[in-house]
């Protein structure tokens, strides 16, 4: 077997299938949207050639960078607070409490769920006259909080960007803490020995050692705040007055509602360079971090 | 180590046998099912056919296998049933013919699968669409089948009745067969008015006063939806209606006149004077129109401005407001161009067939009968009203539709919802200056210059 690995013509045997299929489903659509990117089409009618007009006029509008902008805010809200919160979470379980599983499988929970289910609970919870939210407020006698979550510019950003942190909490709490489980158990051993307090066994000992899940993990959070739709779809579907817009929304609408599918291919394929932009940056960063 | 290298390269093959299983069994599966159920289909065929075979042969002329498929949005229990059973009945009578139906969600199939599918003219051999500028880019395409020569043959056009096909002609054309015609009415809930000691409104000054009344009390006084920008169009192309009048607003949607006048911001205007005086309910720009109307029928929201449909929800055993619903025209304006008797409707949606269908006699058929059909049936469970000439029982009838089709009785003109009307980036600019109004963001004279600006620039184009 290990003499078949070797052999250059076996891995390409192998890795052809797979790779033939990546690129028919994964890469030859993302040349596709970049050529429908140039064109004039509503997606039925004749097509026309305009070159680089639809980047144009997504460069000039300000709803596109509107979009740009809310997606950055949960990317950040992602890795600001969503990562921290899932790191003292598999902390505190990889360190061995009662009932690790039991919590563990708790805060996966909302990973299972299927997003449209999440949206549509947060949705109750933030109906204005009925929802948990505004009730369990006025029930405390904070009536003078209460809002109407979902409906208005202010809020409605914020309270879709909850639910879409929340969910997630549990998927990074459980990469974090298989790391954190791998870590041979000696080494920490070795730090209480040493007089190391839990805290800093965390902080010096456990996180280090962690550091390329945490990298992979920021770059998911971040590309998946990037990309994100289904949630911000379903509760405010953009709204109200584009408050809660986000590119791949802004994309959607270009092609359903409103057959411009050539702009709203250029709007796809900037959200790939964004992507691969963040991912670019964040791998310098950490890669920088890493050789500290 | 040679068994080991078969044993991979068994591996690899077995991954590749099933991948390009894969890719074609999306198509496989269907055909193959289809041909095991028309194959049961003919056994049925065979012991029938003595009885049926002049009927069938007369209108298709042959007794080869038929095979159509038949898009439609109505995968819920009621309205899907009423398919289905005609459905069922048509390949009684048809023993050669099989039909396979596709249901799929309203808004999933208008925004997304049919625009798709027509791209490639891919859709159902009969399928249902909208007519007016929805189904505008497909008949551009040549994916939509003229039935012009069909009807003649068949007499269709002394079955319908007058105006339905409208929206369904393209440069003198028809290309559609209506499904069902509606109106829009305000529908009061008179059990709340009399709690209150509300008059229903007749003219707007009536509204409004109404409004702030139940208002005052702590009631929503209309339902709203405005997270669905089609909701807010409903109300505000109503009050256009009232304000322009019927035959100015078809000219204005069709491109023959502005949008940007005087009539049509003060549309806008009366819609911000519901709004200011709280005639919404709260955070309505988070609510969807479902969400929303449910509260209407649960008997606490005394007024719904909608179109017919809403008689269906008015008059189930599902909810709490049977016989206490009185269905009204939206109220007057004065000074406006519009009487009592023009109303928000018509006939819009239709089914139109493939113009790639192999079967295009037996999808006509088909087409007509399942149209007809449900237009008798959805009429009577209150849905829509007829589009076709016929007969039924009154008392079949939904009595809140009933109302509904006493008030036009008198119609002088229709105007549809203009997001029917309009085409593509002009509806999504006119859901998006809607929730602008109801957010306050936008004015009623930025309203009307956006919607001429908007429809321009997708006239512009197309040409």
């Amino acid at each position: 077997m290990e003499r078949a690995l070797r052999d250059k013509k076996a891995i390409c045997f192998f890795v052809l299938p797979a790779l033939i299929w990546f690129c028919a489903i994964a890469l030859l659509p993302v040349f596709q949207s970049a050529g429908y990117s140039l064109l004039d089409w509503d997606g039925i009618r004749d097509a026309k050639f305009i070159g680089v007009e639809n980047y144009i006029k997504m460069l000039g509008d300000p709803l596109f960078y509107k979009a740009v902008w809310n997606s950055i805010l949960l990317a950040a809200a992602s890795v600001f607070i969503q990562l921290p919160i899932s790191m003292v979470l598999a902390l505190v379980l990889a360190g061995g409490v009662r009932g690790e599983n039991f919590y563990r499988n708790a805060f996966f929970v909302p990973v299972i769920i299927s997003g449209t289910i999440i949206a549509h609970l947060w949705m109750k919870i933030y109906h204005p006259s009925y929802g948990l939210l505004n009730m369990g407020l006025e029930a405390l006698g904070l009536s003078s909080l209460t809002r109407e979550w979902l409906g208005s510019e202010g809020t409605a950003l914020a309270a879709c960007f909850v639910p879409m942190v929340w969910q997630y909490i549990g998927y990074h709490m459980l990469l974090f803490y298989s790391a954190a489980k791998s870590i041979s158990p000696e080494i920490i051993e070795a730090a209480q020995v040493d007089g190391a307090t839990g805290f800093q066994t965390a902080w010096r000992v456990i996180i280090p050692m962690i550091v390329p899940m945490i990298k992979a993990c920021v770059i998911f959070a971040i590309i998946g705040s990037l990309k994100s739709f289904d949630l911000i779809y379903i509760l405010t579907n953009g709204g109200p007055v584009h408050a809660s817009e986000v590119p791949s929304l802004l994309m959607y609408k270009k092609i359903f509602i409103s057959n411009e599918y050539g702009y709203a291919s250029a709007i796809a394929i900037f959200i790939i360079l964004e992507c691969l932009l963040f991912t670019f940056i964040v791998q310098k960063i950490f890669n920088r971090i890493q050789k500290e | 180590m040679k068994l080991k290298k078969l044993f991979s390269i068994m591996l690899v093959g077995a991954m590749v046998l099933t991948m390009t299983g894969c890719g074609s069994s999306g198509n496989d599966a269907g055909t193959e099912s289809k041909t095991e159920e028309s194959a049961a289909v003919e056994d049925t065929a065979e012991t029938e056919s003595a009885e049926d075979a002049g009927a069938v042969q007369e209108s298709t002329g042959t007794d080869e296998e038929i095979n159509l498929t038949f898009w439609h949005i109505w995968p819920d229990a009621d309205m899907g049933a009423i398919v289905d059973s005609y459905v069922e009945l048509f390949e009684k009578e048809h023993p050669n013919v099989h039909i396979e139906s596709v249901a799929t969600q309203e808004v999933e199939y208008q925004n997304n699968k049919l625009k798709v599918a027509a791209a490639t003219g891919s859709q159902g051999d009969v399928f249902m669409s909208w007519g007016g500028g929805y189904a505008k880019a497909y008949v551009d395409a040549g994916v939509v089948l003229p039935l012009d020569d069909l009807m003649d043959k068949y007499g269709t056009k002394d079955e319908l009745l007058d105006g339905t096909l409208t929206y369904a002609t393209y440069d003198g054309k028809t290309y559609g067969l209506p499904l069902k015609q509606w109106a829009g009415a305000l529908f009061c809930n008179e059990e709340l008015f009399a709690e209150y000691e509300v008059e229903i409104p007749e003219t707007f000054d009536e509204l409004l006063e109404a409004v702030k009344t139940f208002r005052a009390a702590g009631v929503t006084p209309m339902v709203l939806g405005a997270k669905d920008g089609w909701h807010i169009g409903m109300i505000q192309n109503a009050l256009a209606v009232r304000t322009a009048g019927a035959d100015y607003m078809n000219l204005a949607l069709q491109g023959e006149e502005t949008l940007d006048t005087e009539e049509i911001v003060k549309s806008a205007e009366l819609l911000c004077q519901l709004n200011d005086a709280g005639a919404f309910p709260d955070g309505t720009l988070g609510l969807g129109s479902e969400e929303s109307q449910e509260e209407f029928y649960m008997g606490l929201v005394p007024m719904y401005y909608g179109g017919s449909w809403v008689s269906s929800g008015c008059d189930s055993d599902e909810n709490e407001i049977q016989g206490i619903i009185k269905a009204v025209p939206m109220p007057t304006v004065e000074g406006g161009k519009g009487g009592i008797n023009s109303f928000s409707g018509g006939a819009i949606d239709m089914m139109m067939i493939n113009a790639n269908t192999e079967n295009p006699e037996m999808a006509y058929e088909f087409a007509v009968g399942v149209t007809k059909y449900m237009s008798e049936e959805a009429y009577k469970i209150g849905d829509s009203l007829p589009a076709w000439k016929i007969e039924v029982d009154e008392s079949e009838i939904s009595p809140t539709l009933r109302q509904v089709e006493e008030l036009i009785k008198n119609a002088d003109g229709y105007v549809l919802a203009w997001d029917t009307f309009l085409e593509g980036a002009a509806i999504e600019a006119h859901y998006e200056l809607l929730q602008g109004l109801i957010a306050g963001t936008t004015s009623p004279e930025e309203f009307a210059a956006g919607m001429q600006a908007a429809q321009e620039e997708v006239k512009g184009n197309a040409e």
